[in-house]
């Protein structure tokens, strides 16, 4: 919905000012995107969730305010209502063999995705990936019609866990409301 | 101006669109869907929708329609029932309008148009039949260190894009039926159920505005929200009250045709709403 007045958006605004000059340098390459503008809608990969080379028996926990989290940000018609969900795996696999791969709350890393208007990951809001997230695109001109999430993960390899490359895949969708 | 002048600039936007986006930081795996809601009518039977891949990497894309519409659960949310087998009751498009291609593989800044083609059945009343287009893209790149001898983890990503589509046939009409509507401060927000069913043969697309005036009936709020009636709804919305002080006010509503993200000439025309109600702000 959109605030057109009052000391909501004063505060508001003096809240993301700063936060502004960073958005619009991360987001730079999708100035021309916004040309586009009003009709089109920009899902993006920025980052994957890579955990690298882990080891046998030892778990592995991405946050998802690590940088090494998946990043994925969205272009849209400005204030626009979008609903984002995530279709996860609970495993990973290479072949036959198989990896578990949690997304639910974790006693330490906390919540596993995050998500906010502009590109600040340590300012983000931490989620359940697993909930789905009705937000709207940042009420702003472009470049600054954007919406950022982050998601992390935690794999656990058991001990004689077999050498491989071990994969999985993560659906996410981005659904216009209309609303 | 002119359909195919429109779709002519329309075209060279995406391709300016995509031209900059190669030129910037690296995009692992990124699609564009334009527009975010299709029109079709009875006399041309067709429509299109333009896809860019504006990652560095090829994308293979595939078009599934499916019916579906937006509903609201019992928090108040909305979320888009999918349908995968409507009844007969349901004005479904999603059985008799196809996307050509229904795939494809874009290289890196690509476009393709996809053109939708409606073989309606003989004998379809006149109304507006609905669809959802999913847009599903994947990447040819898995995020993950290759492990001759060791263990390594890593995810494929799939994104999948929903945007509406419209088919109207013959002579259309809307409007709302304001079924509930109320407000009380819960905390430090505003809280309002807005409950609405359509009216007609079309869906309700439009804007919601809402004004908290006070006593004096100086306006201390504003908000709006656009709102789209398929089947009723019933909608929480919560709103801010910092800066406002105690005291009684008025929350007034007005809903109306009237939609900045959607060409204007795809909106049908309906009475406006107006209602009001009273609250205590404590």
């Amino acid at each position: 919905m959109g605030y057109r007045r009052g000391r909501t958006w004063l505060l508001v605004s003096a809240l993301l000012a700063p936060a502004a000059a960073v958005a619009q340098t991360a987001t730079a390459s999708f100035a021309a995107t916004t040309v586009v503008n009003n009709t089109a809608l920009v899902i993006g990969q920025l980052n994957g969730l890579d955990f690298g080379i882990v080891l046998p028996g030892t778990p592995s926990t991405i946050g998802p305010k690590s940088a090494l989290a998946g990043k994925f940000v969205l272009h849209g018609q400005k204030n626009a209502e979008v609903r984002i969900t995530f279709t996860l795996p609970a495993v990973l696999q290479a072949g036959a063999n198989v990896m578990p791969i949690s997304f639910a709350d974790d006693p330490v890393a906390g919540k596993m995705a995050c998500h906010r208007n502009q590109d600040q990951q340590t300012n983000c809001t931490t989620y359940t990936p697993s909930t789905a997230l009705l937000v709207r695109i940042r009420n702003n001109p472009p470049p600054q019609n954007t919406f950022y999430v982050w998601i992390g993960g935690k794999v656990s390899p058991a001990v004689g866990q077999v050498p491989g490359t071990y994969t999985g895949q993560v659906t996410m969708t981005a659904v216009y409301t209309g609303n | 101006m002119p359909l195919t002048r429109r779709i002519r600039r329309f075209s060279s936007s995406l391709a300016l669109a995509a031209a900059t986006l190669a030129a910037g930081p690296l995009v692992l795996q990124a699609i564009l869907v334009a527009p975010h809601a299709v029109f079709m009518d009875h006399r041309s039977r067709t429509g299109q929708v333009f896809l860019v891949n504006t990652s560095a990497e090829p994308e293979e894309v595939t078009i599934d329609l499916k019916y579906g519409y937006p509903a609201t659960d019992s928090a108040g949310t909305v979320y888009i029932r999918l349908i995968d087998q409507p009844d007969s009751t349901e004005p479904s498009a999603a059985g008799w309008i196809r996307a050509y291609p229904r795939r494809a593989v874009l290289a890196p800044g690509q476009r393709q148009v996809v053109r939708l083609l409606a073989t309606p059945p003989a004998g379809l009343p006149d109304g507006e039949y609905w669809s959802r287009i999913i847009a599903t893209s994947r990447g040819s790149r898995v995020a993950v260190v290759n492990a001759d001898s060791g263990v390594s983890a890593g995810l494929a990503l799939e994104l999948r894009t929903i945007i509406s589509l419209s088919y109207r046939k013959g002579q259309v009409h809307t409007g709302l039926d304001l079924t509930d509507f109320r407000a009380s401060q819960e905390g430090d927000s505003l809280v309002v159920w807005f409950g609405a069913g359509r009216q007609g043969n079309a869906a309700f697309l439009g804007t919601l505005s809402y004004q908290l005036a006070d006593a004096d009936g100086h306006v201390r709020g504003e908000w709006e929200s656009p709102i789209a009636v398929y089947h009723p709804i019933s909608r929480r919305y919560v709103f801010p009250l910092a800066g406002v002080a105690p005291g009684h006010y008025t929350l007034r509503l007005s809903v109306t045709t009237a939609r900045s993200d959607l060409d204007q000439r795809n909106i049908l025309p309906a009475e406006p709403v107006h209602r009001a109600v009273e609250l205590e702000i404590r």
